[in-house]
């Protein structure tokens, strides 16, 4: 079970790809600048021409032209979608980027420009963005900040006669179309370095697995890319130019794919283009030496201070000859020194020491095919030691195996791929003492950029949120905050913890103003849990982003839980694989425009019983003039609980009922429940929730079991039920037996507190069929405070009907029977025929 | 005879008169009458018919005369040979050489052929005089040997003018030898059918007793024999009312009928085997190691008889004489039958092997089969190479005459379709037609190897015996494509093929990293993959003997498991990227036989048991597989590639290699696998010794010999192009561009790199769909859909008026007679007869547009065999 569960808690490790990790990355990456998370720059709203559209909920973004841009320059963005019209605000979730001002079209809701400002210390890469409009927030889409300025790829340039010829240090933005291959020439210098990277999957536009090719003027191949460890499907590769001269790239979709939405961006430059670099880690606040990797036999070096916090995944550019890699390299600050693995290590006897003060990094590459790394380390009895290789997570190509031994060599614990195709496992020594820890790759490859980093740590709790996906289809549905003025909006919160188990309190910081944040504390034994966001009535229009964060209500635990919110872009075979996905740290959250409706649930005064069913009465308030359908449904069901998974209440009307049931083990306690509604806005579905509501389980006030009852057809039957009587209840409780056969039929009765037993009264009909009919059951309903609280109770009765007994049988003289007529063969047919011909009155044959 | 046929090739229109001189002359060394009858059948067959026609063809009087005369000569001559032929005796030899007999009831059964001057083999065994040096050793009846008493003596014999010896050891000569169940009981049930597939072998026995079929299990079939229904199916009080004995002799009801007599020897094995009390062999008893039949080869004339000897090897290194237990099948009965006693029968003209099976062991031998009396002399053909000089001695063996060579424009289009997959343009046909060097033929075929085509042929070949092919979760596109390029790559680059085996073979990493991976992705079975790599590399269906031992093999299920076992410790898991699957070398995983549940250790098919610890069994297998110490892998290998260019393997079906299987002609199928493996499996040299050999370049046109010949190479074989050179050649003639799916436009469809891409046109032609590694995946059987489409589909009709090649030809000026000839050239590689162009003629005087006309022909040389067919 253990192994299990550690497994489990990995699981998504698997589909880590740090480039997305802006969580630590973000705010220490060497080249961070001023820290303005969003720009809330509506400052020049232009309107052009007529009247803006009508606002409408749910604004789309779907892409931007251009897809990135050299930071350092000021350039027009056009952000392309649906439902923009009323569009005030870009919302970035990384600093560096500032919008001038934004011009809508007229009458266009497909289209808004905006006038960007890219900061010259503007972190590279990836930069995810909102449109956060009157009525509504966008879907989250990225935009990619490079160090070169752009060009576009220009036909013909699909022939390796015909190259579009581009300077140095530049990048194309283009696109593949099916089967196209597209051919760059730049001019290279003998000696210079001339590297290529490509960013293809990683845009997040749809399914394209690019592969680029550095190629001579004689079309020989100097270097080829297709999936890299760095940026997986997205390739780069480098040569040193070996001659003065043009050098063509070629670049097309690996199987010679391709379609209008295959959008890349080539960097072509002298930038280094290291694989890899080592230590890949070091210790908070100190100073380190770092290596790149992967250069060949130019060496690249850099001292680089560490932040002062740990860092899951820091971003570091290599920078060479005044030119920086246009995607970084990456590795993790931790609390703890390193240690630094020193050739030859490659046996017990020569392995390399990491002392004896846990906790501890190795750092190593394994260098050369069928290279292992031996280190020894101390460590005491019961400690127990968590033993996590950082290799993959990093973007190394090495597929880590680990092993722990024994002075002996005895093999204590191993692991291949607990963690993705990174190695994780739990140490407890055996024994104080020696130990010697190994490191190879599992295919027993090797190369010079096979670095990795153990760490051995004390089994430490972390906690982290998200907002689980709502939709198979749409993983962008609703992961952010839009409450209409005067209006109420909810989520589910999901946490994940590790090493820790507790109740936790959720906290939504640095709201929007006039947005009010309601949710209980989350059980310990619970993942999931609704908040609703109120805002009043005139909260102003606005946006921004904010943390939630989740904490242990024991004030005694020093963990916080920050959001880790991914957003996956391209899905593909194999199952629904994910390709391409963002992470975001913080939540947009905005107040809206009023819509049309608000919903409200009646507070049940009675509880729900186990096996008990209820119907939550759910009340619309409609602005005059609104009747659309408003579609209601539960945000989540506790555990235990089951409903319907939408009720609609239609068109015109104001109340539905909404109908729940516990099963017989539904916790016994009280939830927070709400539920939310939808109902079509302008064009667009708007979305709003109920208040958080109380809903408790509690155990049923009597239990009863159907003894078995038998009749004939038409007869009548006595259908006994013996009570048993859990708690007090007032008053009488009426009972009616249900799952009757057909032609069956019996009154309500009613019983009080007092009773032992009741009986039905089960009239049959000729038509009720024989058999043993077991769906008998008995809905009680005991009336409180005015209100129903349902059991259904006795559930398998049996009523069985008995095949009448059969009558005497009269004896009466049987008559001769007439004989058979005799089958006649064709022949004796026809002959039959003929002499009906003859005389047609013999046959009867008709004239 | 040799001059009497020298004389016909080098005077075939030499007057007749002096073919009859020197028939004439060769009549003069009697007795040799056989060749009269010969000689004058060759007159015959290059005379006029009748006397009366040769009489009118000659004027000079004397010699018609001389003719008449010689006819009734000849006549007369032909008569007493036939009734009494005394052919040369050349050689004389006795089958086994040696008899060592080991205890009382041993015995060895003799044959002694004679081979006479003409090649054919007669069996002298029971005319031969037989006399023993040292009496009282052993005696001999009916040409088998019985021991007497212990000894050693030898065994005279006579013939024919000739004379053997044959030692003969006798030890043990008074003692029993007990009974082994394996060795004496096993065979009965294999020679009595009863434990074949329709009775007691099938998997629920028959009418409640079973089998293990063939004998796969023969612990299991002692334990049912001995221990179900005690008292009836074996009696040990009264054996022989024991039912096995009472059914199989017919004495009782017996659904499958009398299986042999009360008094055969198989029945009296049974019984002496209940008799001693139904033993179970102890752990002395000795495992049969090797079957031989004797003598290899016979050349017989039709009705004549010969026997076999069927010896069986044990492992303590005694042999037995097992001619009467053996099962005995010809796989050519019109030809030779087989009796169940070893009596060869021969019948029709032609080939065929006839097999015994023992044990687990079917061995073969060569049986041809002549017409009586024929006449026959082998022309003195050049021979371009080895190829030549053994195929022509095996058409020699069967008395079959090559064909001509084919015309230099129809060698050029075969040799074009066969290297590189398309047709010739009219240029190169009239520059290669016009070509007086005397080694053109030679030059071009170099020419067309060193063309890119000629890769792509290959690779796609490969790609369907690897079965590349992209499926839904399992084999991704991209997988598919890299898997393709791999091999693309290797094949360009002319690395050796057992090198790019071996590579496949040892595989591991990422599919995508490391694409000849997805050899082991495409296939996950352990057992599936074992039978692959036996099919495609060695030539061998081994999927029997998954069940059962193999029924005319020798594979047993110990050599399938153990087979299987290089194959049971492949590990695979998914790489980062979804699609990829990551193939490594496990630490564990075993197979065990399905019967007992032993673990079974690798071991090579027909071949050694190998260490394997510590390493990756996959690495030590590939290493073995292709080298030259596997017999196998060079000579599949060859024959796949033999098969290509010569319409049919030399072992046929190409990867169904078997002893009921043989070789039509091994010599030739060792050779070239020698000369392979010599050559370090440079294919590239192979196929140009098979393309400048002097058979591929024979005519498709049999002669009055080789009409029914299908396996011998004695005449080119008329093919259906396959289905992508058949689409390319059309495109490539029409001057159209194709557009398959994955490949820019233009691509040609041997370039297709996954097997799923679908195409009408290629499905419709029998492409393969790589879903199996069967070789004969590809059909090229002709249906009705394949003409409807030719007729009506897009292939032929829209490509004409797309290509636009008539309009063309006519804009620049050809005359209607020129674009014909062109048209003809470029689908027929040849220009139009005058007959053609006559009847064409008519056609263009109609009015209308010429280019209509024009477009019309282009279209029906498209629907026309001579163009599907290459010939």
């Amino acid at each position: 079970m253990g192994n299990r569960k550690w497994v489990g808690m990995f699981s998504d490790l698997h589909a880590y790809q740090p480039w997305r990790v802006k969580a630590a990355a973000l705010r220490t990456a060497p080249v961070s600048g001023p820290h303005i998370l969003c720009q809330a720059l509506g400052l020049v709203l232009l309107l052009l021409g007529g009247p803006m559209t009508a606002p409408a909920m749910s604004p789309l973004l779907a892409s931007t032209t251009p897809l990135g841009g050299q930071r350092g320059t000021e350039l027009e963005l056009t952000l392309r979608g649906e439902r923009l019209a009323d569009a005030q605000q870009i919302i970035w979730y990384s600093p560096g980027i500032q919008v001038l001002g934004i011009q809508i079209p007229t009458n266009q809701a497909q289209t808004v420009k905006a006038r960007i400002q890219i900061s010259p210390d503007c972190r590279l890469g990836e930069h995810a963005l909102r449109i956060r409009c009157a009525s509504g927030v966008s879907d989250l889409r990225t935009f990619w900040v490079g160090p070169f300025p752009t060009v576009n790829d220009t036909a013909p340039n699909s022939d390796f006669a015909q190259p579009q010829t581009i300077p140095l240090n530049v990048t194309v933005e283009g696109v593949v179309e099916n089967e196209a291959v597209h051919y760059y020439r730049v001019e290279a210098r003998q000696g210079q370095r001339l590297s290529v990277e490509v960013e293809g999957m990683r845009l997040g536009r749809t399914f394209f697995d690019p592969f680029v090719a550095i190629m001579d003027p004689k079309r020989f191949v100097l270097a080829s890319s297709d999936d890299t460890a760095l940026l997986m499907q997205d390739p780069a590769c480098s040569i040193i130019a070996p001659a003065e001269g043009p050098y063509l790239i070629q670049l097309r979709e690996s199987s010679y794919g391709g379609n209008g939405d295959c959008h890349y961006r080539l960097h072509v430059g002298s930038f280094p283009r290291p694989t890899g670099v080592f230590p890949a880690g070091g210790k908070a606040g100190e100073s380190i030496s770092l290596k790149f990797l992967g250069l060949g036999a130019a060496d690249l070096t850099t001292q680089m201070k560490l932040p002062s916090e740990p860092s899951g995944a820091l971003a570091v550019f290599a920078e060479s000859g005044g030119q920086t890699a246009p995607s970084p390299n990456w590795l993790r600050v931790s609390p703890f020194p390193n240690v630094l693995e020193i050739e030859p290590n490659d046996d017990r006897d020569h392995a390399t020491s990491a002392g004896t003060n846990l906790p501890i990094a190795l750092n190593g590459i394994i260098d050369h095919d069928g290279d292992v790394d031996w280190y020894n380390f101390t460590a005491t009895k019961g400690q127990t030691i968590e033993v996590n290789v950082y290799a993959r997570r990093l973007r190394s190509p090495l597929d880590s195996v680990l092993s722990i031994h024994d002075p002996n060599g005895n093999s204590l614990a191993s692991n291949d791929d607990s963690a993705g195709a990174d190695s994780y496992l739990r140490f407890t020594p055996p024994n104080d003492g020696r130990f010697f820890l190994r490191v190879s790759d599992h295919l027993k490859k090797g190369g010079p950029d096979f670095f990795y980093r153990v760490e051995l740590t004390p089994v430490a709790g972390s906690l982290s949120l998200k907002l689980p996906d709502v939709s198979r289809n749409n993983a962008q549905e609703r992961k952010c905050i839009v409450v209409p003025r005067g209006n109420r909006f909810a989520t589910l919160v999901q946490a994940e913890r590790q090493n820790f188990s507790g109740d936790l309190s959720l906290q939504a910081v640095d709201l929007p103003s006039g947005i009010v944040a309601q949710g209980d504390p989350m059980p310990g034994n619970q993942t999931l849990l609704p908040m609703v966001f109120e805002a009043a009535a005139d909260a102003p229009i606005a946006g921004k982003l904010c943390d939630l964060r989740c904490k242990p209500v024991d004030t005694t635990q020093h963990l916080i839980g920050n959001l880790h919110q991914d957003f996956v872009f391209v899905r593909g075979e194999p199952g629904d694989s994910i390709y391409s996905q963002t992470f975001v740290d913080q939540i947009a959250a905005a107040v809206v425009e009023e819509v049309p409706f608000k919903i409200n649930v009646v507070e049940p005064k009675v509880p729900l019983v186990r096996n008990g069913t209820m119907d939550l009465k759910v009340v619309a308030l409609r602005r005059p003039g609104f009747d659309e359908p408003i579609t209601l449904r539960m945000i989540y069901n506790p555990p235990g609980i089951g409903s319907a998974n939408e009720v609609m209440i239609p068109k015109g009307e104001t109340n539905a009922l909404y109908r729940i049931n516990a099963n017989g083990e539904a916790e016994v306690r009280t939830w927070k429940i709400a539920v939310l509604a939808t109902a079509p806005v302008n064009g667009a579905a708007a979305w709003v929730s109920s208040q958080l509501t109380s809903l408790t389980v509690a155990e049923p006030f009597l239990a009863m079991k159907i003894e078995m009852a038998s009749t004939e057809p038409g007869q009548a039957a006595r259908v006994l039920c013996t009570l048993d009587q859990k708690a007090p209840f007032e008053g009488k409780a009426t009972c009616r037996l249900l799952g009757l056969p057909n032609g069956a039929t019996t009154a309500d009765a009613t019983i009080t507190k007092d009773d032992k037993q009741l009986v039905f009264d089960v009239a049959t009909t000729a038509a009720t069929p024989v058999g043993q009919h077991r769906s008998l059951f008995c809905a009680v309903t005991i009336v409180q405070t005015g209100e129903p609280i349902i059991h259904s109770l006795g559930g398998g009765g049996c009523l069985r009907i008995d095949a009448p007994k059969p009558a005497p049988v009269e004896v009466a003289a049987a008559k001769p029977a007439p004989p058979a007529a005799k089958p006649l063969t064709h022949l004796e047919k026809l002959r039959l025929e003929h002499a009906g011909k003859q005389n047609p009155d013999a046959t009867g044959t008709p004239k | 005879m040799r001059h009497i046929a020298d004389s016909r090739v080098k005077n075939a229109k030499a007057p007749p008169g002096r073919a009859v001189l020197d028939a004439e002359r060769a009549s003069t060394p009697a007795p040799c009458l056989r060749e009269f009858g010969r000689s004058r059948r060759d007159l015959d067959l290059r005379q006029p018919a009748t006397p009366d026609e040769a009489i009118a063809q000659h004027s000079t009087r004397g010699v018609a005369l001389r003719a008449i005369l010689l006819a009734a000569l000849l006549l007369a001559c032909f008569v007493t040979g036939a009734t009494t032929p005394s052919p040369t005796l050349v050689d004389l030899k006795v089958f086994p050489t040696t008899v060592d007999l080991h205890h009382r009831r041993d015995r060895q059964l003799l044959v002694v052929q004679a081979t006479y001057a003409d090649g054919t083999t007669r069996d002298a065994s029971s005319q031969a005089r037989y006399a023993f040096a040292e009496p009282g050793i052993a005696k001999l009846t009916n040409a088998t040997v019985y021991p007497l008493s212990n000894g050693i003596s030898t065994l005279k014999i006579a013939f024919g003018g000739r004379e053997l010896t044959v030692p003969v050891s006798v030890t043990n000569a008074a003692q029993e030898r007990p009974i082994s169940f394996k060795l004496e009981v096993m065979p009965v049930f294999m020679k009595g059918g009863c434990n074949s597939g329709a009775c007691h072998g099938a998997a629920r026995g028959k009418d409640g007793f079973r089998l293990s079929l063939f004998g796969f299990d023969p612990e299991n079939d002692h334990r049912r024999l001995s221990t179900e229904f005690i008292g009836r199916r074996v009696n040990l009080a009264i054996p022989e009312e024991s039912l096995m004995i009472e059914k199989a002799v017919g004495k009782v009801q017996h659904t499958g009928g009398q299986r042999f007599t009360e008094d055969s020897e198989m029945s009296q094995t049974l019984l002496r085997w209940l008799k001693a009390g139904v033993p179970a062999d102890g752990a002395g008893v000795a495992r049969c190691t090797g079957l031989e039949i004797e003598p290899r080869q016979l050349v017989l004339e039709s009705n004549a008889t010969h026997r076999v000897t069927v010896r069986a090897t044990y492992s303590d290194g005694t042999h037995a004489d097992v001619t009467a237990m053996a099962l005995y099948l010809s796989n050519n009965d019109p030809v030779a039958k087989i009796s169940q006693d070893g009596m060869v029968s021969a019948a029709q003209r032609g080939e065929a092997f006839v097999m015994a099976r023992y044990a687990t062991f079917t061995v073969g031998a060569q049986v041809i089969v002549i017409p009586e009396g024929l006449q026959y002399s082998w022309p003195e053909v050049p021979e371009n190479n080895y190829i030549d000089t053994l195929v022509n001695a095996k058409l020699r063996k069967l008395r079959l005459l090559p064909s001509a060579l084919c015309g230099d424009a129809i060698f050029l289009r075969r040799a074009s379709l066969d290297i590189t997959g398309t047709l010739p343009s009219p240029e190169e046909v009239e520059k290669f037609v016009a070509d007086t060097a005397p080694d053109k033929r030679d030059r071009v075929v170099d020419q067309l190897l060193a063309r890119k085509e000629f890769i792509e042929l290959w690779v796609m070949k490969w790609a369907e015996l690897l079965q590349i092919r992209s499926s839904p979760n399992k084999l991704s596109y991209k997988a598919a494509l890299l898997y393709y390029n791999w091999l693309q790559d290797s094949l360009a680059g002319n690395r050796p093929i057992n090198r790019i085996v071996q590579e496949l073979l040892t595989a591991s990493g990422g599919t995508f990293k490391n694409p000849p991976s997805n050899y082991y992705q495409n296939e996950t079975d352990t057992l599936k993959t074992a039978e692959n790599v036996a099919q495609v590399f060695m030539g061998i269906r081994i999927q029997c003997a998954q069940c059962h031992n193999h029924p005319f093999d020798r594979w047993t299920m110990n050599d399938y498991y153990s087979f299987a076992a290089f194959f049971s410790r492949i590990g695979r898991k998914t790489g980062e990227d979804p699609r990829e699957t990551i193939i490594f070398a496990g630490n564990d995983g075993d197979v065990t036989h399905p019967v007992d549940k032993r673990v079974m250790p690798p071991k090579f098919l027909g071949g050694d048991q190998p260490e394997c610890k510590d390493q990756d069994r996959r690495a030590v297998l590939a290493q073995w597989l292709a080298s030259p110490d596997n017999p196998f892998f060079a000579r599949n290998l060859v024959n796949l590639i033999w098969a290509h260019f010569m319409g049919k393997g030399i072992v046929e079906p190409v990867d169904d290699a078997r002893a009921s299987n043989p070789a039509s002609n091994p010599e030739l199928l060792a050779a070239l696998a020698k000369q392979f493996a010599e050559q370090n499996f440079d294919f590239k040299k192979l196929v140009r010794e098979i393309c400048h050999s002097r058979t591929y370049q024979l005519a498709t046109e049999a002669n009055e010999t080789n009409a029914g010949d299908t396996r011998d190479f004695s005449h080119a074989p008329i093919r259906r192009v396959r289905a992508e050179v058949l689409s390319d050649i059309i495109t490539q003639v029409t001057e159209t561009r194709d557009k398959f799916q994955g490949l820019p436009r233009g691509a040609r469809a041997v370039q297709i790199a996954d097997g799923a891409v679908s195409s009408y046109f290629l499905t419709t032609f029998g492409r393969a769909s790589r879903e199996t590694c069967a070789a004969n995946e590809v059909k090229t059987e002709p249906t009705l859909s394949q003409a409807l489409h030719l007729l009506n589909g897009d292939a032929t009709q829209v490509k004409v008026q797309e290509g636009g090649v008539v309009a063309r030809l006519l804009k620049e000026g050809k005359t209607p007679n020129q674009v014909i000839a062109n048209l003809y050239l470029r689908c027929f590689s040849r220009k139009p007869t005058d007959a053609e162009l006559a009847k064409l003629d008519e056609f263009l005087k109609e009015p209308g547009s010429k280019e209509t006309v024009l477009n019309d022909l282009f279209w029906s040389l498209l629907n026309s065999k001579e163009f599907l067919f290459n010939h």
